[in-house]
């Protein structure tokens, strides 16, 4: 924190408007004096730009001498007082510009001092969380003064310190939220596992099973499903060939399929989206300035592009040039949004 | 004393013309703005000093709707008159 005197504000003269520096200092001195000369005269001095200096009056009061604790009498006397204008006040405000006063809900609380449940609603609990609920509500920029004010009251209220919350709202948000990731973790897995179990299902009466993760075409499957019910026992033999037959076009497919993981991994619309990318379909040539969105818009149709994107390396936004070659993905609608 | 007032007083005390005291005034306050932002205070030697000065939040009671309101925190400019100015004052008063 750095001190400006009159000289600096003279340079400030000197730089701008070509005084030389004698000029300039008497200049930073003169509106000085003026003012005193006004506060003294006129009791009242209004600068517009800064802020308005008045002489104000205060009444006698009694006080205690701080040294020695004798009760003394501040006698009636006057003082000069300093009210910025507003051109003034926003712009030291400025690193603050972004606040604004907001309404306090109900069941949140700040404590002046750390005496616990002052307050008239004895059953609610002092809260520290509120600040930081709040103040995000009404930041929208520059955390750093605000954390740090964070940090002042927060110290300034509470005796203790402790890095976990320590009321009891405090802890459930935490649980809630820790309960939260859990719950995305299972859901993940077990989204996952419906996948193959879907499959499994069908494949339980038969003695075989298939390893692979079936995405191959199920007439195979149910052939032998059928052949595995007629006859459990006997049929197992007869099953046998068919399954076989069904495993190879599993096999045969999931040659195709293992690739389109790569596409996933590129972009989060291809991963969730309801088509694996098992080729090249065809190559087509853009025309003059089109986008990569357009062009897979005019062969196949809305909401694809993502596809187009990942299979040619580019983004949607791309503009291609006349006679430009992109490669269209062949396109296969994923098993498990087979409408049975 | 207005702004007007003090304009023109600052002009006959200096020479100057009206417009061209407006002028280096605002230059001059300009300059004062510049170094409150950076954090800076203006030391104005048997004047005073200006300095800002950092608020914290507070609670308060709205007078209108008797809502409870949150004041943001908030940086003030502050004055503090130079001893010299005010007993001038402070005996002026009891004249």
């Amino acid at each position: 924190m750095g001190k400006l005197s009159v000289q600096d504000l003279a340079g400030i003269l000197v730089e701008k408007n070509g005084l030389d520096k004698e000029e300039a200092k008497r200049f930073v001195v003169a509106i000085f004096d003026v003012i005193q000369s006004g506060i003294e005269t006129d009791k009242l001095v209004k600068v517009k730009g800064l802020g308005t200096f008045k002489v104000v009056d205060v009444d006698a009061r009694e006080s205690v001498n701080v040294n020695t604790g004798d009760r003394v009498l501040i006698d009636s006397h006057s003082k000069v007082t300093f009210t910025p204008d507003s051109t003034m006040k926003e712009l030291v405000n400025k690193p603050f510009s972004g606040f604004e006063t907001v309404v306090l809900n109900e069941g949140v609380e700040f404590e002046d001092t750390p005496t616990p449940k002052s307050s008239a609603n004895a059953s609610e609990d002092p809260e520290k969380e509120s600040d930081e609920v709040v103040e995000q509500t009404a930041t929208e920029e520059e955390h750093d003064p605000v954390t740090e004010e964070k940090m002042t009251v927060a110290d300034a209220e509470e005796t203790v310190e402790t890095p976990l919350p320590s009321s009891s709202w405090g802890r459930s948000i935490l649980l809630l939220a820790v309960g939260l990731c859990v719950g995305f973790v299972l859901g993940y897995f077990v989204g996952k596992m419906n996948f193959f179990t879907a499959v499994d299902a069908q494949q339980e009466t038969t003695a075989l099973k298939v390893d692979k993760p079936a995405a191959a075409d199920t007439l195979a499957q149910d052939t032998a499903l059928v052949e595995g019910n007629a006859d459990s026992v006997q049929a197992v033999a007869p099953t046998a060939p068919a399954v076989v037959a069904a495993s190879e076009p599993v096999a045969k497919s999931t040659e195709a399929e293992p690739d389109y993981k790569k596409y996933d991994d590129m972009d989060a619309r291809v991963r969730l989206g309801a088509y694996y990318i098992v080729g090249t379909d065809q190559i087509v040539e853009a025309r003059d300035g089109e986008t990569l969105a357009h062009l897979s818009r005019r062969y196949l149709g809305e909401g694809m592009s993502c596809y187009v994107e990942v299979y040619n390396g580019m983004s949607a936004k791309t503009v291609l040039t006349e006679g430009q070659q992109v490669k269209l993905p062949k396109l296969k609608l994923r098993k498990y949004l087979k409408k049975k | 004393m207005n702004n007007k007032e003090f304009v023109a007083e600052l002009s006959r005390k200096l020479g100057y013309k009206q417009d061209r005291t407006q002028k280096l005034l605002l230059n001059v306050l300009n300059g004062m703005g510049d170094s409150f932002m950076d954090g800076n205070i203006v030391q104005v030697p048997n004047f005073g000093t200006f300095e800002v000065r950092k608020k914290m939040e507070r609670v308060m009671v709205s007078p209108t709707t008797g809502q409870r309101m949150l004041v943001p925190p908030k940086m003030v400019l502050g004055f503090k008159p130079h001893p010299s100015l005010k007993d001038k004052i402070k005996n002026g008063g009891e004249e």
